[in-house]
């Protein structure tokens, strides 16, 4: 360190109160602002949720139009047929997927979305059902339930009052229909709360009020070798199908929930506030160090220190505090995280997060240094003879 | 106006011919200095005394190039310092000035000794090294225990004696101080003389002292009378006591 950084730091130090309230604007904002964004990249990241737990294609087609996952603009059935006929497919599936209302077993009534799986090969299962899970939807009337939810949203309550997890084995008729909950997945937590339901494909279709339009995505496996983007683009040639990878498709769904929604612009305004209050707090503090050695930082002046050296312990000063206070911020951010998660809400710290925070941190505490600096840069140097 | 004599005697370190300083313009306008001429001799403590509002602190002020004349010519040492750029001229006061302020102008956060470091840090000198010097030169000025205290720990005197031991810590040709007893009782601003003049002894060294204070005068080796921003008076002491003190 050269020998002026060094006396800067010392300044800064030397000021305990100061220094510490410097810390502690800095703490604040950081832990703010990393948590939020990682609350929000959470929260994002979980709207592609059912998207990724589709296990076993390449492509999604769907209506060119579809938004995003839980908008379903369906196909006709001989759309199958037409995608089946493209060159690269290896094979092709039909998805239903809608929300219908279900009525537990004790009366109640939801909405679940019931998605229908492809009767025989039973492709766009849940990656988190066993084998054995999976098979027994090829028993009669039999749909898989979250395993998560047994206990919470799809509860069952005895005519005590008193509730019992749904299990195995019980009915629910799904718009009027009857069904069994046979088996159960696990699934990644989700953006959308309403269950997730998995039958076959012909018995949603059973489910489901009667439409012409019933395929809701066509999955399709890419032969070995073949190239996906050329896939894609040769079913949108072909057919006018919007063909997504799982990627795309969750990208796109992210994008509209992000769009449409508040969320971005709640978590947004959160981080800002608490980015505004710690740097407020932070560049004030600063300020105020500043123009308290005022006078001793005239007497540098006269004593020979340049500007741009006293620009640079500035620099110094606020680099030690970001530092200092963007680490603690951040790392109370994560030890809050790692809580949260295990109450089950969404959080994602990210190396983007993480190093956009510290940039943005240390470039408004340069930039309230900096406005010191000014003062400090106008000062007269003869005012240090001044009483 | 009078220019500065192409050969200067060698022993005349610092000249000025017709030397004013005005503050703001119009109305407003305050003329400082009206026109200084002088010679300061090297090897010797130069006082300056004068009533309160002549022009003292204005004219060291230039002289130690903090502030550049309105007109006349200028030489310290050969250099004009006004004549040099903002960031020459900062350089040339970090090697070539030392200082005592009327307001100490400690840094608060700051012992003692790393205070006196100061103008070696600012000349580069490692922290720790810097730092043992200033040791050396606390102790100089009776104040070797108090190296680790911070300015608010020590009297408006001790405090004082920091700050000159900071003015000395770099060994500058051209030393001024502007009332530096003023705080000290008598036989401590004795002692701090003392050191100034051991220090203006010295070849090449020349220190300006303004002051108030009559029962220094007699350690002066010249003394320049100023009023109303004019030298009235410039009187050679041959009779200045003993470096020692008596
Ligand atoms: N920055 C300034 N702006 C305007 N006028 C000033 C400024 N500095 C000094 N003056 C004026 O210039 C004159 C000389 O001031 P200076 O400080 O040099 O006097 P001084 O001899 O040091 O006085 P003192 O013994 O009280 O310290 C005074 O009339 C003062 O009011
Ligand atoms: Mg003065």
């Amino acid at each position: 360190m050269r020998p002026l950084d060094h006396l800067a730091y010392r300044m800064l130090i030397g000021d305990r109160l100061k220094y510490l309230s410097l810390v502690a604007g800095l703490v604040f904002a950081s832990l703010l602002v990393v948590q939020q964004a990682s609350i929000f990249t959470g929260y994002s990241d979980r709207t592609g949720s059912w998207i990724y737990d589709s296990d076993g294609h390449d492509l999604w087609v769907m209506d060119e139009q579809v938004e995003m996952s839980e908008d379903s603009k369906p196909l006709l059935q001989t759309a199958l047929s037409r995608v089946r006929g493209i060159d690269g497919v290896a094979w092709a599936v039909p998805l239903y997927k809608n929300y219908l209302k279900a009525r537990l077993p004790d009366g109640k009534l939801i909405t679940v979305r019931v998605v229908g799986i492809d009767d025989a090969s039973l492709a766009g299962g849940p990656l988190g059902a066993s084998r054995e899970s999976l098979a027994t939807l090829r028993r009669d009337q039999a749909i898989l339930v979250n395993e998560a939810q047994l206990a919470t949203i799809l509860a069952v309550r005895e005519a005590d009052g008193s509730t019992r997890p749904l299990a195995v084995g019980d009915a629910i008729s799904i718009n009027e229909h009857q069904a069994t909950v046979a088996g159960t997945f696990k699934a990644t937590p989700d953006f959308f709360w309403d269950p997730v339901l998995y039958t076959t494909y012909s018995r949603a279709l059973t489910m489901a009020p009667p439409e012409r339009r019933s395929t809701t995505y066509v999955l399709v496996k890419a032969k070995s070798g073949v190239e996906l983007a050329g896939l894609a683009a040769r079913i949108r040639e072909t057919t006018g199908f919007a063909a997504l990878t799982t990627e795309e498709f969750a990208a796109r769904t992210r994008t509209y929930v992000l769009a449409q929604t508040g969320i971005l612009i709640n978590f947004g305004i959160t981080i800002v506030l608490g980015f505004i209050i710690g740097i407020l707090v932070a560049a004030q503090t600063l300020y105020s160090f500043i123009l308290e050695n005022q006078r001793a930082l005239a007497a540098l002046k006269a004593m020979g220190v340049r500007n741009a050296r006293i620009a640079r312990m500035v620099v110094v000063q606020v680099f030690v505090v970001g530092v200092l206070g963007y680490g603690i911020g951040a790392g109370l951010a994560a030890l809050s995280g790692s809580i949260l998660d295990s109450v089950g809400l969404a959080f994602r710290v990210t190396w983007t997060t993480l190093s956009l925070g510290l940039l943005a941190i240390l470039t408004s505490c340069l930039l309230a240094g900096l406005l010191g600096v000014r003062r400090v840069m106008r000062l007269d140097p003869a005012s240090v003879f001044k009483t | 106006m009078t220019a500065v004599p192409a050969a200067s005697p060698p022993t005349v370190a610092i000249r000025c011919a017709a030397v004013t300083k005005h503050y703001g313009s119009g109305e407003t306008r305050i003329a400082a200095l009206r026109g200084v001429d002088l010679a300061v001799q090297e090897g010797g403590l130069t006082m300056l005394v004068g009533p309160s509002g002549c022009g003292k602190t204005t004219l060291i002020s230039i002289l130690s190039g903090i502030l550049s004349p309105s007109s006349g010519e200028l030489s310290v040492f050969g250099t004009d310092p006004s004549r040099l750029s903002d960031g020459e001229r900062a350089e040339w006061r970090a090697s070539t000035v030392g200082f005592v302020f009327q307001q100490f102008n400690l840094l608060p956060a700051l012992t003692a000794a790393e205070n006196a470091a100061v103008p070696l840090l600012i000349r580069g000198v490692p922290w720790k090294q810097a730092v043992e010097v200033a040791r050396g030169h606390l102790a100089e000025l009776g104040l070797g225990e108090r190296c680790a205290s911070l300015p608010r720990e020590l009297s408006g005197g001790q405090q004082q004696r920091v700050a000159i031991a900071r003015a000395l810590v770099h060994d500058p040709r051209l030393l001024v101080c502007d009332e530096p007893t003023s705080a000290l009782d008598h036989e401590t601003g004795e002692r701090v003389i003392d050191v100034l003049r051991t220090a203006a002894l010295r070849s090449g060294r020349v220190v300006i002292v303004v002051t108030h204070d009559q029962r220094i005068l007699r350690y002066a080796d010249a003394l320049l009378r100023m009023d109303d921003g004019c030298i009235v008076g410039d009187r050679s002491n041959t009779s200045a006591a003993p470096a020692e003190g008596t």
